[in-house]
Order: C-alpha cells, then structure tokens, then sequence
C-alpha cells in the first residue's frame, strides 16, 4: 500500500468554493443545520396538544440544543394565545386554603389594584359612615332603651319592695332584703317585738322578694347580650350599606367575570362582619408621610385578607404569546414556587400572600425548559416535577414539608391546574439512565429530539455553515469573517469533528474559537477574521491545553520514556495511545514488546495481571491468539508461551486501538524479524487479520510526528494507520507539510500482512497450494517457530527420565 | 378645683374592693394631666349586724345567685381586699404620688376629705356592662364650668356623653332610672348630702359618685 499523498492527510476547504467574500454577504440564517430530525421532533413537541408529549433533547453540549430548542418553542409560543392569569385570594371560609382565582390574562394585576382601592376607600367611607349623626342616634337609642329596661326593672323592683315594706341593702356581697317600718329599717329588737304571724309574713315577703331581686339581676347578661346584638345588627346595616355601595362602583368588567364576582361577595361579607378592622385602622392615624385621603391602608398587614396575591399574569398584543421559561436554578422552591414565613412574637407564621410562584407557574400555558442534570441533582425537585405532571396542577409543597422538617402554621392552597409542555436538556448517557431507572419517565417524555454531532461535509453544507458562522458573528458583534476564515473554520470544524467528510456541530467550541481570532483580528487592526487569525486561535487554543502533552514529548527526548525512533529491533514497536483531558486529547508513541517461548498456548497479557488493562485492551490481546492458532501450525497443539506488555505504562490502558501493533510485535518475536523503530503503528485487529478503524487517528499520528521531528526527521519515518481510518485524517498542517516534503509518511494498512511487510521488509507470505509460507517470509518462520515449540513440547513430554510432566 | 394646669387630686373611696375597682376604672381613663395625686380610701360598709335574722332570708349577688347571708356580717374590709385596693390604687397612679389610708373611716365623715381633695369618687359596682351616661347633677345656679368640663372629659373617655339632672326633689327617682356610668355632684353649687342622703344617692345612681369641687381646697 503507497503511502498517502499529502492532499488526503488534511482535505481542506477551497475559499474559492465558498459564494462570498466576507460573511457581511451572507444572510441572516441562523438556522441549524443537520439537525432535522431533533428540529423535528422539538416541532412536534411544541404543536401536538396532547398530554405528556414532553421532550427531553439530548445530544453533547455545544450543539446549539438550547438556542434551537428556544427559538422553535418561541415561534410556536407566539402563535398560541396568553394563558391565563392565576392568582390566590383569601379563603374566608378556610384561610389555610387560599383559593385559586382563573383570570382572563393580563387582568390580575387590575383586579389586585381594585382590591387596595376597595380597601383604601373604605378605610376612609367606614369611620366616616360610623361616625356620623345618624349611627351616633342610632347608637345611642338603642343603649338608652337596654340600659332603661335594666335600670327601669331595678327601680321598679326596689319601689315594690318598699311599697311592701322591704328595704334593699347594699353590701360588699351583694344584696340583702330586710323589713322596714315607717321608712327606717327594722331592728332585731324591734322584729322581735312584733307578733309571730306578721314576722312570719315578713319572712315570706322577703324570701319572694329575694326571689325576684335575683331574677332581675340574672336578667343583665341577658340584656347585655341583646344589646350586644342589636348593636351588630346596626354596626352591619351601617357597614353594609357603606361596602354595597363602594363595591357598586367595583370594576364592572372584573365583577363579570364569575370567579371574581364570588369573591367579591364574599370580600363584601367579610369586610361587612370586620368592619372594625377598617376602624382600628382610621384610629391609628395617619402614620407615615400622607395624609388621610393618601393613606394607603392596603399595605396594613391587617388587610392582607383582601389582597390578592398575583402567582403570575401575561400580557401581551393581539392577546398572543404562551410563555417560554427557562428555569436555570430547578430547585424545589424555584420549580413548584413556595410558601413564606414571617417571625412574629417567635413563632412563624403564614398566609396566602405568601405564596410565591414558581417556574411551573411562570410557564404554565407555554413552555418551561431545565437543564435535566440539575433538576436531578437537587433535592425531591426531579420528583415534584413528575407529580406536577402526573396529575396537570402545581402543588406547593416545601420541601421541609415533605421531609416533615417543620410544625409551624403552613397553607394547603387550591392546587392550580397544570398545562405545559416541560423540555429538559441533557446528555444522551442520562436520558439512556432515565429511560432504564425512571418508571415514570418514558410516559411523562414521550418525546427525544437527539442532536447530530456532526453533519457530512460538501459544497452545500460548506456553504450553509458559512451561514450559521457568519449568523453567529453577528449576532455576538465579531468581525465579519472572509472566505478564507470561513474555509479554514470548515476544516477546524471536520477536525474537530475527527472525519474529513463531516463538519462538527458542536457550535459552543466553533465560537469560542471564532471569538478568539476575532480578538487577534483586532489586534492588528483587521476589518475581517482572516484564515491567519483562525489559524493564530486554533495554535492557541492547542498550545494553552498542551503542557501535559509538551512534558511527555519532553520525558520522551530526554529518553525518561524510551522511544526508538530508527533502527529495527525484534518484539518490538512503538504504539500510539490517545490521552484525553478534559475536552482536549493529544496522542504519543508508546513502546509495546512481547516475549515468546515454548508453552501450553498461553498469550499474557501483563496489563491485564496487573489490572492496568481495561476490558477492550484484554478483548484485543485475546483476539491475537484467535488469529494466531487459526492461521499457524493447525495441525500441531498451539504450544505458545508469549508475554505482551506497554512498556513504562503506569495508568490504566484501554481499548484495542493497539491490538494490530501487538500482533506485529508478536510476529517479529516469533518470526525472530526485526520491527523498523521508525514507524508506529495504530489500528484494532479482527481473528482474520483485518486492520480496523480506531479513534483519535489524528492526535496519534500528530503525536508520533511529534516524537519523530524532536529528534530529526529521517524520511523513513512515519505513521501505519487503518485504512477505514483515512477519511478521518484532518492532521496538523506541519504533518501535512513533512509529507509533501518526503520527511514523514502516513501509510494506510488493510490487513496485518501488508503491515508486518512494511515494518519488517520481509513478506508476509501467502500459502501456496501445498499449503505452506514461502520459505523466509514471515508466516513462514512464525509457524515454523510455533510448530518448533509444539515438537520441543511433544519431546519434553515424552522424557524418559521423568523430568517431563504437564505444562 | 384647682385649674387644668395643675391636675386633680382625686380620691377614691370605697366600701369593697369591687366597689372601688368602678371608681379605679373610670380614674385610669383619664388623661394623664387630668390628675396630679391619687387617694384611696377604705369605707365602712352599712352595718347589717343590726338587721333581724330570718331562716330564709338570703344574700342575693350581683349575678343574681341566691347565698346564704352571712352569720357575723361585717362592715369592715378584709385585709386581702385592702391589699389589693392598695395595689391597684398604684398601678393607676403610675409614677404620680399616691396615698392610701388603711384604717376604715364612716362614710359620715367624709366632708374631711371632700375639704382636702379636689374630687372624690365614692365607688358603687357595675351591676351590667350595658352603656350609661356620665349624670351631672346641677344645683339651682347650675353646674360650674370646671365641674362640668371635668363631667365631659370622664363622658369622652368612657366614650359616652353627659346628661344633666336638676338636684330637686325627684332626682333619686330619676336616677334609679337612669343608665348612667357615673354620677357627679357639684359641691360648689349644691351642699354635700348627709350619710344617709349620700348612700340613697349611691345606692339609685348603682355607679361610681363624684364629689366635685368647683373651687380650690382653701
């Protein structure tokens, strides 16, 4: 296989191919593209009327699924009519469960308005009204008539005793009846005196009396309470016919709405039955700046009771435009709103103006949008969100109740009825988690907007991504950026996309490299984003993320890290490995050597007994010995012990990326044919030989190059990769340069006979029609090396002496 | 009575506690610049030893319940509700000077202290909270100014408002039908009643009386 010419190790992007000069031509498309089929569904979210239809977008960061997701469901909102207001108002009946009030939207504010005018006004008509002439007479007849009947039954009482002869006699206690004669109180002596029928008739005469004085004075409550009545009784007709007609003056168009027309009866009877709040309050004076008439009684906490507490209202033309919410902070409070405590002589205490909305209430009739991994990460919101949901209403519940935290005054309002479309964002591993763990997940989400990674590249896709780039600089105020910016941002984004026919829509990192060189173009003064400032960003970006990179190099040329760069040693190459941090991954040359002798066809895997190895690597090593039992000496026992292991490996190793390099160097072990060190080789490998696509093809190559130019490059070095893996190749343009130079050489391999072919300079060999190697090729004196160790094997066992035995 | 500038000094004078506690209620209404000095007094009740025993003869309370009289009827005042007299005689006075004369004194000796005091108020229990009228009894040349001032400022702190009563011959008759929370007398315009004259006000008017003068103590 000829090494690769350097136009396909960086296929790049004519500036000449692009339709304009500067993206100051383009238009103003700022729409996605290759991501119909998330848009798609996100459309169907947004219009399907039915319950549940939520969506969870998923897909990597960076991809625009915020920005998309809100720019579809605004569209869609604004062509929804205003949902409608909610507020909470006191219930008379149960102040711990406010009611919810239903308004038409854009009204609740009105209504909260009237409510303090209502208050204010009567604040003033109530004293007034109370204080008139006409109460007053009102008042003061009927004390008068209640105080003359008791007084009036005392006097009479005390009249008939004396006109029977009976005194009534104050004492500490209380009353006492004695006999009086000629107007003076009768002495003992004197009663004495007087014959026993007529004491007799005095005794009776008092016990009577006495009788009745107790049944006059037991009638005063009675009275009191009479009069306590009729007191009310005037205290209402004067208070109700104050309030029917302030509230005759009621907003007409509010009172026409049911709920509001309720509610208002029931504020009328309730500030008809507490009329003397509105008195107290007149009595307190007019503390503050204004006087009376300006007084605004309504934010006295006495008249809380008549608020309304306005949970959410939307206003807006033409009566359209549901509302779209992004809530960045899904606590429980901040999603299902909460409910207040005030301190009051150190006890908390509540009441429905306390009452907060949350992002549900917000969104309700529109759209709420959630990062999911925060929803999920705080406490019971995740679960608060599914009830929500589950039963369309929010319910504020805090969270000390629901862990039964707190036993202090809290409120049950009137749950109000849910109707919103939820869109939570996240990444494809937690949705995968939702839909295994989460029961309720998958009837609450039913459905998925997957965003696309990458999109394949060709002139209209070019074109359409010059769109979005120059969409982009716009909207966040950059420098337009000329074709030849545009051009080298294409290749950056197949780079970073790690395919040379596809273009990475992970827009957040596109930005954020756009935003650099449009910083460097300022530097210079620069009217455009030129490809020098792209380029300047991109070394940039690559050199600030590069010191764990830089020091590896650097451990390798100081020969800390043993690399063979030249020369040819038996069992042994040099693999190339991914290293990732972060966002940024760099690759670098490891030496990888095996180690063969006689054995009951045992390959170890040293990284795998030592647990460095991870199961891809253990799963590669394996299929080594698959493909060496099944292409040598089948017709002899596999008689092979042989050791493999990443030298001056000291993390964990992963993957088969390094699987064909392994069976090279298992191959010159056996074969006894020395590797060429130049080379490095990357690429997974099948039980029939076949060179398989791996990962980071780029960084590795980079990576090696690296290694190779640090100490000179020779011409012969260079870099085995799949072949599968040559449309990924988006190499560094000093890589690019080398190759053009004859410096450094990018070989793709098919299969691991063209491999070991290169790297050793001796054939593989194919089997002829007898079935055997060409004599000197390397399957030759692999098998025969391997039927050497079964014949030596076979010899141990038959030792006469014993000394054989079970290997 | 001593001008507005000055205040009052007042003193309470009562037969019970109970008695005393209409009077204290009527005197803690009052502005504070109304009075300078707080009395009180410890009246003897009317004497009902002297009164024949009968089996069925009862002791009828306030509330209308029907006890048995009492076997050695006293017209002295327990030491606990003197006490508490006491007691409540200061919290009213708050930081005003205040004076309290334990030993019992007949209500026929009250003309001592209707000379050294500007008012005094012979205390009478409420027998019902319904409202009543401040009463100022007026003499023949009518009430003075001051007495009648002072009769409108208690109407005003009561929340009520005053009613004139000529002092003739039906004023008992009158009063005994009158709702009324107080009763003022003008001892600048009319003489102070005798003992007995003086309870039979008392016991019609079934409030707290004010002895008034309309001119400072010499």
């Amino acid at each position: 296989m000829p090494d690769l010419p350097p136009e396909k190790l960086r296929p790049r992007c004519d500036p000449a191919t692009l339709p304009f000069r500067t993206t100051d031509e383009l238009p103003d498309d700022s729409d996605l593209i290759g991501q119909d089929r998330a848009l798609e569904a996100i459309r169907l979210s947004a219009e399907v009327p039915h319950r549940d239809f939520n969506l969870f977008v998923l897909g990597p960061s960076g991809t625009g699924r915020h920005a998309a997701s809100e720019r579809l469901l605004r569209a869609q909102a604004a062509q929804r009519a205003l949902p409608s207001d909610w507020v909470y108002v006191n219930n008379f009946d149960a102040p711990h469960k406010p009611r919810a009030l239903s308004l038409p939207p854009g009204i609740a504010p009105r209504l909260r308005q009237a409510m303090q005018d209502l208050v204010n006004d009567l604040a003033r008509d109530l004293p007034a009204a109370f204080d008139s002439d006409d109460y007053q007479t009102r008042r003061r007849a009927i004390d008068q008539e209640y105080g003359e009947k008791q007084e009036g039954a005392m006097s009479d009482f005390a009249d008939r005793a004396k006109s029977e002869g009976v005194a009534l006699m104050r004492t500490p206690m209380g009353f006492m009846l004695t006999a009086l004669r000629d107007g003076e109180v009768l002495k003992t002596e004197d009663f004495d005196k007087l014959p026993e029928q007529e004491q007799g008739e005095i005794e009776e005469k008092i016990a009577r009396l006495q009788e009745e004085l107790a049944e006059v004075l037991r009638q005063a409550p009675k009275l009191e309470r009479a009069h306590a009545r009729r007191i009310e009784k005037l205290n209402a007709e004067t208070a109700s016919r104050t309030v029917s007609s302030r509230i005759e003056e009621f907003d007409a168009e509010l009172r026409a709405i049911d709920s509001v027309a309720r509610h208002i009866e029931a504020v009328q009877q309730d500030i008809i039955a507490h009329a003397a709040l509105f008195l107290q309050a007149a009595a307190q004076g007019a503390d503050g700046g204004f006087p009376g008439p300006l007084r605004k009684f309504h934010e006295d906490p006495a008249f809380d009771r008549y608020a309304v507490n306005v949970m959410v209202s939307h206003a807006g033309e033409n009566g359209m435009g549901a509302p779209v919410e992004t809530e960045h902070d899904p606590t429980l409070d901040r999603l299902v709103g909460r409910i207040e405590h005030v301190s009051q002589m150190g006890s908390l205490v509540t009441n429905f103006t306390m009452i907060k909305p949350g992002a549900l209430h917000r969104a309700n009739g529109g759209f709420l949008m959630i990062e999911a991994r925060q929803v999920l990460s705080e406490p019971y919101a995740w679960e608060a969100l599914k009830q929500c949901l589950k039963t369309c209403s929010v319910n504020i519940t805090s969270l000390a109740e629901r862990m039964s935290l707190m036993s202090t005054t809290s409120l049950d309002p009137d749950p109000i009825p849910l109707n919103l479309r939820v869109v939570l964002i996240g990444d494809r591993r937690l949705h995968a988690l939702l839909v295994m763990l989460d029961p309720d997940f998958a009837d609450l989400f039913k459905l998925q907007a997957d965003f696309e990674e990458s999109v394949a590249r060709d002139d209209d896709t070019n074109t359409l991504y010059a769109r979005l780039i120059g969409a982009y600089a716009r909207r966040e105020g950059l420098r337009p950026i000329t074709a030849g910016g545009v051009a080298r941002v294409i290749d950056e984004a197949a780079r970073r996309a790690e395919d040379n026919t596809r273009l990475s829509l992970r827009l957040g990192q596109i930005g954020d490299l756009l935003k650099e060189a449009a910083h460097y173009a300022g530097t210079r003064d620069a009217p455009h984003v030129e490809a020098e400032d792209i380029d300047r960003a991109s070394r940039a970006q690559d050199r600030r993320a590069g010191r764990i990179r830089d020091r590896m190099q650097e451990a390798i040329a100081r020969r800390t890290v043993l690399i063979d760069t030249g020369g040819a040693k038996v069992g042994q190459i040099n693999g190339l490995s991914v290293i990732g941090l972060g966002n940024y991954s760099f690759g670098r040359p490891s030496r990888i050597t095996a180690r063969v002798r006689m054995g009951a066809g045992k390959l170890v895997d040293i990284e795998r007994e030592v647990d460095l190895g991870g199961p891809l690597h253990s799963k590669g090593v394996m299929i080594l010995s698959g493909y060496l039992t099944a292409l040598y000496a089948r017709d002899v026992p596999f008689s092979l012990h042989a050791s493999l292991v990443f030298e001056q490996s000291y993390g964990g190793v992963d993957g088969d990326s390094a699987s064909s390099a392994e069976l090279y160097a298992l191959l010159s072990a056996l074969s006894g044919v020395p590797i060429d060190q130049g080379l490095a080789v990357t690429g997974s490998v099948n039980q029939a030989g076949e060179v398989q696509a791996i990962g980071g093809v780029n960084e590795k190559i980079e990576g090696f190059f690296e290694t190779c130019r640090a100490r000179g490059l020779t011409g012969t070095q260079g870099v085995l990769i799949p072949q599968a893996n040559v449309e990924h190749l988006m190499l560094a343009d000093e890589v690019v340069a080398a190759v053009r130079d004859g410096q450094f050489r990018v070989i793709p391999v098919a299969h691991i006979d063209e491999g070991i072919a290169l790297l050793t300079g001796v054939e593989a060999g194919q089997r002829d029609d007898k079935g055997a190697f060409p004599e000197g090729s390397v399957n030759a004196r692999v098998e025969a090396r391997l039927r050497g160790f079964a014949e030596a094997r076979r010899d141990f066992m038959r030792r006469p002496d014993g000394t054989g035995g079970q290997l | 009575m001593t001008t507005r500038g000055t205040g009052l000094r007042i003193l309470i004078g009562a037969e019970s506690l109970a008695d005393a506690e209409a009077a204290l209620r009527l005197v803690e209404r009052l502005p504070d610049r109304d009075m300078t000095e707080l009395g009180g007094l410890l009246l003897r009740a009317a004497d009902i030893g002297a009164i024949p025993r009968l089996a069925r003869q009862r002791l009828v309370t306030p509330g209308g319940a029907l006890l048995p009289a009492p076997d050695t009827p006293s017209a002295g005042w327990p030491a606990r509700e003197a006490t508490q007299f006491r007691a409540r005689l200061a919290a009213v006075a708050r930081s005003r000077r205040w004076v309290f004369q334990d030993q019992p004194e007949e209500i026929g000796r009250i003309a001592r202290f209707t000379e050294s005091w500007d008012v005094v108020i012979l205390g009478c229990r409420l027998l019902h909270r319904l409202p009543g009228r401040v009463v100022l009894v007026a003499g023949a040349g009518g009430a003075s100014p001051e007495t009648a001032r002072f009769a409108g400022d208690i109407a005003r702190s009561l929340g009520t408002e005053t009613a004139t009563l000529p002092n003739d011959a039906q004023l008992l008759a009158r009063l005994a039908r009158i709702p009324a929370a107080a009763v003022v007398l003008d001892l600048g315009a009319d003489p102070l009643p005798g003992p007995a004259a003086l309870r039979a006000l008392i016991d019609a008017a079934r409030c707290p009386v004010i002895l008034s003068r309309s001119q400072p103590p010499g």
